[in-house]
């Protein structure tokens, strides 16, 4: 039976059931979405301040103020650099999956295993290595001093802290990654392989012109929420080192948190907001730009 | 006969490196959590000395028995659950409704309606973090649930896409039988289409609750009071509480209780997360 033929007062009656289906979630999406997001807009434009009392239209002022302080910079700087922990990650777990894309004894439990530390609750985590970083009775230094290393003072040099959150993120990261990748492995065609054992190729040939360049939509899609989600690090650095030894550690929502629940200047916080909305558009907008070049898109 | 043998020798010395690659990085992974688990098993002392003692001597429970009394860890764990049954009870009953009218149904400009709905998840949250926190204090709601409650309790759009891309291998002969039956869409929604997608409403409902159960800023934001902390926000007050004086024992144990309900789901439910996971990576 087709759509058109059906009388027309069950069509209405179809079209009201399915608006009022949609109608919770379209609430949520107009008042807490688009109504805020006009909201912050405006907020970006005043010198809002809840302390102060003032909110007055001020124009571009507070993202000039931003772009202008150093700080914010710092901040930019650290988030960038903590995202380093994205490509370490994606080769361990690269590794790990292709060693686990097999029959193995045992598969399951190393999968639960390196997963882990991703579903562990977040404070607890961050509590934990904080306790393992300790630089006098944190356990990592009491091995390293085993070995005859000199104690590292892990959350105090601000040459080192942000190493020693890479180390997190990647510990707490990895799992899920590596999961990815193994659903990425199990969707390579058996015939790709055929293909190269067929024209005498190795187990090298295999993984250089089968599995490396059929993974790269998994790949792709790893960085772009990767990236997404590192530009918006916020909870390891607020609770494991606060701002860091000479703001060390302060990212970009860390200085934005600043902004708004330090100074109370809400103004500059949805400035803020809007310059890291601006920048994670930018740069997905040009991975997804630069991914025709190196994605394997079903094509030869 | 030869050939096979040769292949299988080879066969067990490529699975023999592999666990032994496997195992060592296992231990690398599990060390901070038998860490957390060892210091929370011993007294003040032996926490701290040197060289580190992995298997507690003596063996202590007194950190678990004592934690409740130093911050409000249970009232947090309560807490977190008064926000997370409504929002997961409404929020994915909203979030179905949406999927099932998105992907079977007939409504006026539904394709603009739903990339509408997917463009939001584009803009991060903290843009609209700020204005929010402002209006729920003008209306004199900070320091209460209803910001952290309510917004969820309309759906969640991740899932309400995870539920959509389901849907669409459900196969319409179904309704279009009850349809002929005579049943209205209400019906058909919750005789028919709630069933068929149990699987992904317990992947996503885990998920999710992983998510209320971790969240950190949004309780940091909006919740001041100590008896309205959250689990996580009671798991950092004790921290601020026990560290200066060094007791170590006593936060990771708090730091295990936290732990604990999440890793049960995710030993118990452990199919439901690879798949919640792999379906919104792949097709995401």
């Amino acid at each position: 039976m087709k759509r058109k033929e059906k009388p027309s007062r069950l069509n209405r009656a179809e079209r009201r059931a399915g608006l009022l289906f949609i109608t919770p979630i379209y609430l949520q999406f107009i008042i807490f979405f688009l109504f805020f997001m006009g909201y912050s807009l405006y907020m970006s434009l005043t010198d809002w301040n809840i302390l102060e009392g003032t909110q007055n239209y001020i124009g571009f002022a507070n993202f000039k103020l931003i772009l202008k302080d150093p700080l914010f910079w710092k901040s930019m700087g650290n988030t960038l650099f903590l995202m380093l922990g994205i490509p370490i990650g994606m080769v361990f777990a690269m590794i790990t999956a292709i060693a686990l894309n097999r029959k193995l004894v045992g598969k399951t439990v190393y999968r639960v295993i390196l997963y882990l530390p991703a579903v562990s609750s977040v404070v607890a985590v961050a509590l934990l290595w904080r306790w393992i970083y300790n630089a006098e009775y944190g356990v990592l230094n009491m091995l390293l001093s085993q070995i005859g290393i000199e104690p590292v003072n892990w959350l105090g040099d601000p040459g080192v802290v942000k190493i020693s959150l890479i180390i997190l993120g990647v510990w707490r990261g990895m799992g899920s990654t590596m999961l990815l990748f193994l659903a990425g492995l199990q969707n390579i065609p058996k015939e790709y392989y055929e293909v190269v054992d067929v024209s005498g190729g190795n187990a090298w040939h295999r993984l250089r012109y089968v599995t490396l360049p059929m993974m790269t939509p998994t790949y792709f899609y790893v960085i772009i929420t990767g990236v997404i989600g590192g530009l918006q690090a916020f909870g390891d650095q607020f609770i494991i080192t606060g701002l860091g030894p000479e703001h060390s550690a302060m990212t970009v929502v860390y200085y934005l948190w600043e902004k708004g629940f330090g100074e109370y200047n809400m103004g500059a916080a949805c400035a803020v907001a809007w310059v890291l909305s601006l920048f994670i558009f930018v740069i997905t907008l040009i991975q997804f730009k630069s991914s025709k070049s190196w994605v394997y898109d079903g094509s030869h | 006969m030869k050939h096979t043998l040769k292949n299988s020798t080879k066969q067990r010395l490529v699975n023999g490196t592999i666990h032994i690659f496997m195992i060592l990085l296992s231990l690398i992974m599990l060390f901070p959590f038998i860490w957390m688990l060892s210091t929370s098993l011993k007294d003040k002392m032996h926490a701290q000395i040197f060289p580190p003692q992995w298997i507690p001597d003596p063996l202590q429970w007194d950190a678990y028995k004592e934690v409740w009394e130093v911050a409000p860890l249970l009232s947090g764990i309560k807490n977190s659950l008064t926000i997370a049954i409504p929002v997961l009870l409404f929020g994915t009953l909203s979030s179905a409704m949406a999927a099932f009218a998105f992907a079977k149904m007939d409504i006026p400009k539904k394709n603009f309606l739903f990339m509408a709905l997917l463009s939001s998840m584009m803009i991060p949250g903290v843009v609209t973090m700020i204005p929010q926190y402002v209006v729920w204090g003008k209306i004199g709601l900070v320091d209460t649930f209803v910001p952290l409650i309510l917004p969820g309790t309309l759906g969640n759009i991740t899932m309400m896409f995870f539920f959509r891309q389901y849907l669409t291998g459900v196969p319409d002969a179904l309704i279009d039988a009850a349809k002929l039956d005579g049943a209205g869409w209400f019906t058909i929604f919750r005789k028919i289409m709630l069933p068929a997608m149990k699987p992904a409403i317990a992947a996503q409902v885990i998920f999710w609750f992983m998510g209320i159960w971790n969240d950190f800023m949004g309780p940091l934001i909006y919740l001041d009071s100590e008896e309205n902390y959250t689990v996580q926000l009671a798991l950092r007050l004790l921290n601020s509480m026990s560290e200066a004086t060094s007791e170590y024992p006593m936060i990771m144990a708090g730091a295990v209780i936290s732990c604990l309900p999440l890793l049960i789901l995710y030993i118990c439910f452990q199919r439901y997360f690879v798949d919640s996971m792999v379906v919104s990576g792949i097709k995401g």
